[in-house]
């Protein structure tokens, strides 16, 4: 497996995953400047050090397992990592502190029926086209 | 400059971020604790296992002469506190902007 794929298999698809169930409660824009600030600050802080460690050999990469490039010492793969792994802790923590504001939204949207849901991250407009029209 | 171990580099680099969130935000932490606190470990583990996968196949590899030398398979006991302090970092820096003042 090459750095690519492994970045594909084991951060993009969980988030891929995640950004697809929480849909329309991603486009808050509280949130993605919030993430995209901790995102750039990681990214920051983490360089530096990790450029250090690769510089001292305390770790490397495999030249033919990654694209061959070196900002620094790092493969930019290592820059995605960082950037993945950030937005994926950070929506997953969003996607927790919001549980319960989704779902008393939800639960305020359905009181006048009976209809009753699982999934939390259904919108409003998502609600609406699964009641049946009234009579 | 001196060469570092991969622990204390690590715990130098890590533990000042996590003490000056708690010291920022310590009470916010504290009240949400049963929201969030599951979620670095959790993070952990995952990253571990994937670790795993990446060391097997070569995708990096680490200097056994920096290590403190205790292993979870291929997996050095540094790399399992690197992804452990990693998430704890974002997940507690996401916790503290969210719920903060608005």
């Amino acid at each position: 497996m090459t750095y690519e794929g492994f970045l594909l298999l084991f951060l993009l698809l969980p988030l891929g995953i995640l950004v697809v169930h929480l849909r329309k409660r991603l486009l808050d824009r509280r949130y993605l400047i919030v993430v995209g600030i901790l995102t750039l600050v990681a990214l920051m802080y983490m360089a530096p050090w990790d450029h250090f460690a690769a510089t001292w050999g305390l770790w490397s990469w495999t030249n033919n397992r990654t694209w061959g490039l070196r900002w620094w010492a790092i493969p930019p793969e290592e820059y995605l990592f960082c950037v993945l792994e950030a937005l994926l802790a950070i929506t997953l923590t969003f996607a927790v502190l919001t549980r319960k504001d989704a779902q008393s939204n939800l639960s305020f949207f359905t009181s006048s029926d009976s209809v009753s849901l699982s999934d939390t991250s259904v919108s409003k407009g998502d609600e609406r086209a699964n009641q049946e029209p009234e009579s | 400059m001196t060469h570092w171990t991969y622990l204390p580099f690590l715990l130098v680099w890590a533990l000042p971020v996590i003490v000056m969130q708690w010291m920022v935000g310590g009470r916010l932490l504290w009240h949400e604790r049963g929201k969030w606190i599951w979620i670095a470990p959790g993070l952990c583990i995952y990253f571990t296992l994937a670790d795993v996968v990446a060391i097997n196949t070569g995708i990096w590899h680490f200097d056994t002469a920096s290590l403190a030398g205790l292993w979870l398979g291929p997996v050095p006991i540094e790399e399992v506190i690197f992804y452990l302090l990693t998430a704890t970092m974002l997940v507690q820096g996401f916790v503290i902007t969210w719920r903060g003042k608005k």
